[in-house]
């Protein structure tokens, strides 16, 4: 069920008026059933996966919490009266052996990802797609990425005992496919959801307007701005040996354009479903287009993630016995300058590799990964100049310019990076990246170029006019959020803007036959 | 009071939007005044002011076919075609349950051609039979009968949702016609006045298998006994257009139904002679479809054999069947003038057609 099709409208209006129709403690019932009902929507197979999934899980977590608990009992008692080495090396042995169970869960989730996301890119040949040459055939059970890392990340918070494993299986599973987070994020903690997931909020007028605001503003972004630029991008996308040049300029400044609109856009959908049926999900989004550096960027873009790969991976990997032997060892040899910083680099490169296979089965995602995390290290090291500037030059940092100037720079940087994402191979994207400043095109582009790649005059104005309130609104959006403003001037004024917005994309939305009702970008990963 | 103000506002709110999109929606869809006219057929049978006695059913062999006009002209009989491009069986089926809900007619007459579908064509001929369809559970039937599999039902009773992309391309036609319609077919009649002989008859391309779909035969049954069930006689006919080719086995099995059943069956593409249709006077488009001369000509003798077969009264004397008629006959006759003028001064039918 797409989530820009009329029977997903349907659905969650059906959905919010039963949720409030039922007592507070059954809702989460409601949520269970309708989550597994919109997953099997996508194919039974993958519903037993995610089952079976989340049931080994819950074992998994609950001998985890036993052998936690039954150390600390034995402490307790049997041991109350054991010297502290003894205690000590009671402590290290329940530790491995939580360590063993957590690493067992960690290596299913990531063994079962690996096939199913990655096993038919790397072993075509297994792979029976109507050829008949290969053995194999399943489809990629829908949101697995997500829930892997939900997963993991349940699984490393029980045993780290940041919070109690859950008891009620069917709980974790509806965690695990709670229906509006499950496509494409945000990448929800187990114990920030858990509350209002399993204990909805109550019935609240101004909290369902609310949300209905932050749903019709997603459809807004998702159909008026980023269905309409999808055609070009996808025939710019389709050819780069026939479209350099300022095509593949127009390729970046598009492409940049859609995901911003489609991603954030499909996160207002599902925060503002959550929203309407009393769950809390946490923000993925901070205005990332006006961060200054990338490093501050990826706090504020798809911030579920970041968080993710930052406490899973980044803090992991760096307190890890290998790198804090490297540490000592480059501190040795290199200093306490950059040998200090280098185990935090080879930490950071690791991380964004992960992150880029994570995103993407092929070697174009491995590469954007390492390039982000390398523009990163060389933020990091020129650092100091950055600070030397600021000392000599007092209000530059509060400067507009110089901040416009630096959240260009960074915008630029994340977009060229992008095109990672739209070509098959890393030599197509170099070789796109550089036909910008050596293929003089623009003339061909300007003179009918638009109208080749499917825009006409009336696409670009409605794309211009999508852009301008997007940006108008993120704008206002900074200290305090649109609704809550509208909402002080009055009470209809929410209204009329959810009325406007449902108007606007009626009227100029790029839907219906004639378009491709594309999925979100961020579904595919 | 506070509440009763805020429930007033929402309203208010509400509908300024419903109307601003209602607006929008007047806007954009096609308004079928010039070019492709079909798709305005459907929706002037609801301007009829008199019930009819005769109603056709059918594709364009119907509705290009036959002059209603002649009928009345000639036997008094208050006829009315219901038909659209390309209209399939389960189509011209719920037009006919939908006719019924508005009149009582005494027969029926069904052109068999559309037996040859059994499943949707596309969407363009879908909507062109279904946009001036009024709103109804019948309606929503008939789309959904119809449907290609990417098309939207929906949006078969809000066009907006399918024709906003429209807003690119509107014409001075779309404001010309937002809120209103001009007549363009003479009680469901298609006027063409141009000749365009036929040379040569195409060769009949064999088929793998001549028989019908069992949805056809199904839909067919099912009109049949709608017409029993409100006294109306059935009567099926292939209309006088060579090709698309009308097989022997086709012709074979239509046959066979109608004796089963009891009906009147005609192929009058086998009795030309006898209308005196001549192909190459009486046709436009190289023996497709007739034109007005061919259309007269067929309207004659189809009127002959339903005074024969039915009781179909003549209403010519009746005071308000000839006030309607007359003014109908104004407009054909008027009709016929400009269509006439256009071809003395374009070469051909510049405003009914897209082109030459």
């Amino acid at each position: 069920m797409l989530f820009t099709s009329w029977s997903f409208i349907f659905f969650i209006i059906l959905l919010t008026c039963v949720n409030y129709i039922l007592p507070v403690r059954y809702r989460w019932i409601l949520f269970l059933i309708s989550s597994l009902f919109f997953y099997a929507l996508s194919g039974v197979a993958g519903l037993i996966y995610l089952s079976a999934a989340a049931l080994i899980i819950w074992v998994l977590a609950l001998v985890i919490e036993d052998r936690r608990n039954k150390g600390r009992d034995e402490l307790k008692t049997v041991l109350a009266d054991a010297s502290s080495d003894e205690k000590k090396a009671y402590r290290q042995k329940i530790k491995k052996s939580i360590g063993v169970v957590r690493f067992a869960g960690i290596l299913m989730l990531v063994a079962l990802l690996f096939v199913f996301k990655y096993s038919k890119s790397l072993f075509p040949s297994l792979f029976d797609e109507g050829s008949g040459d290969g053995f194999l055939r399943f489809a990629v059970p829908m949101g697995i990425s997500f829930y892997t890392l939900s997963a993991i990340g349940y699984l490393a918070d029980v045993s780290n005992n940041k919070y109690g494993a859950e008891k009620n299986p069917l709980k974790l599973a509806l965690y695990l496919s709670f229906f509006p987070a499950l496509v494409q994020g945000p990448i929800a903690r187990f114990g920030e959801l858990k509350d209002t997931l399993f204990e909805p909020a109550p019935f609240d007028g101004g909290k369902v307007m609310e949300a209905a605001l932050r749903i019709a503003w997603g459809y807004f972004k998702k159909i008026i701005v980023a269905d309409r630029i999808a055609a070009a991008v996808a025939v710019l996308q389709k050819d780069p040996g026939t479209y350099t040049g300022m095509y593949s300029f127009l390729l970046i400044v598009f492409y940049t354009v859609q995901i911003y609109a489609d991603f954030t856009g499909g996160i207002d959908i599902t925060i503002g479903t959550a929203k309407a049926l009393g769950v809390r999900l946490a923000e993925n989004f901070d205005h990332p287009f006006f961060s200054r550096t990338l490093d501050e960027y990826w706090r504020r873009w798809h911030m579920s993630m970041g968080s993710w790969f930052r406490d899973y991976v980044f803090y992991p990997v760096s307190a890890s016995k290998a790198l804090l032997k490297v540490a000592k060892a480059s501190r040795k040899r290199l200093g306490d300058g950059f040998g200090r910083r280098l185990p935090v680099y080879i930490s950071t490169l690791l991380t964004w590799a992960l992150t880029g296979i994570w995103h993407g089965t092929t070697v174009n995602f491995l590469v954007w990964g390492l390039l982000n995390g390398i523009f990163i290290i060389i933020g990091t090291e020129i650092d100091p100049l950055s600070r030397k500037l600021h000392e000599r030059h007092e209000g530059l940092r509060d400067n507009t310019a110089f901040r416009f100037l630096q959240a260009s720079r960074t915008v630029a940087l994340t977009a060229a990076l992008r095109l990672f994402d739209l070509a098959p191979d890393p030599m197509t994207t170099v070789k796109r990246f550089i036909s910008i400043f050596t293929v003089s095109n623009a003339g061909e582009v300007l003179g009918g170029g638009f109208s080749a790649l499917g825009l006409s005059v009336y696409d670009l104005v409605i794309i211009a006019a999508g852009i301008a309130v997007m940006f108008a609104v993120s704008f206002m959006n900074r200290d305090m959020s649109v609704y809550e403003k509208l909402r002080k001037r009055g009470f209809i004024y929410p209204v009329i803007a959810f009325a406007l917005l449902i108007v606007a994309v009626i009227i100029f939305g790029a839907y219906g036959t004639g378009y491709d009702a594309s999925q979100f970008i961020y579904n595919q990963f | 009071m506070d509440k009763m103000r805020k429930c007033a506002s929402v309203i208010i709110v509400i509908a300024v939007s419903l109307l601003v999109l209602y607006l929008a929606q007047c806007l954009v869809v096609p308004k079928y005044m010039s070019g492709v006219l079909e798709g305005g057929m459907t929706r002037e049978y609801y301007e009829e002011e008199l019930p009819h006695d005769v109603i056709f059913i059918g594709d364009c062999e119907v509705y290009e076919n036959i002059s209603p006009i002649t009928l009345w002209e000639e036997y008094g009989m208050a006829s009315y075609i219901r038909g659209s491009a390309q209209q399939l069986i389960w189509q011209s089926y719920y037009l006919l349950k939908e006719t019924f809900r508005y009149e009582s007619p005494k027969a029926v007459v069904f052109n068999v051609l559309s037996m040859k579908y059994d499943e949707p064509q596309s969407e363009a001929y879908n909507r062109m039979t279904f946009d001036g369809m009024k709103p109804s559970y019948l309606k929503y039937e008939a789309v959904k009968a119809s449907a290609m599999e990417d098309e939207d039902i929906l949006s078969y009773f809000f066009p907006i949702l399918r024709y906003h992309s429209r807003m690119a391309e509107l014409t001075d036609e779309d404001i010309r016609y937002m809120f209103r319609r001009d007549r363009i077919t003479h009680a469901g009649y298609l006027m063409r006045i141009d000749v365009k002989p036929m040379t040569k008859l195409p060769m009949a391309p064999s088929l793998p298998d001549y028989s019908f779909g069992e949805v056809c035969f199904d839909y067919l049954e099912k009109m049949r006994e709608l017409c029993q069930e409100n006294g109306a006689e059935l009567i099926l006919i292939k209309s006088p257009s060579l090709y698309p080719h009308w097989y022997p086995e086709w012709d074979e099995q239509v046959r066979e139904y109608a004796e089963e059943k009891g009906l009147i069956y005609i192929n009058y593409a086998d009795k030309l002679d006898e209308a005196g249709i001549d192909m190459s006077t009486d046709t436009y488009d190289g023996g497709l479809h007739l034109n007005l001369s061919g259309a007269e000509k067929f309207a004659k003798q189809i009127g002959a054999m339903l005074i024969d077969n039915c009781d179909i009264p003549d209403r010519r004397g009746e005071p308000a069947y000839d006030r309607c008629w007359k003014e109908k006959s104004d407009f054909y006759y008027d009709m016929i003038e400009r269509q006439k003028k256009e071809l003395e001064e374009f070469g051909y039918l510049k405003s009914w057609t897209l082109g030459k």
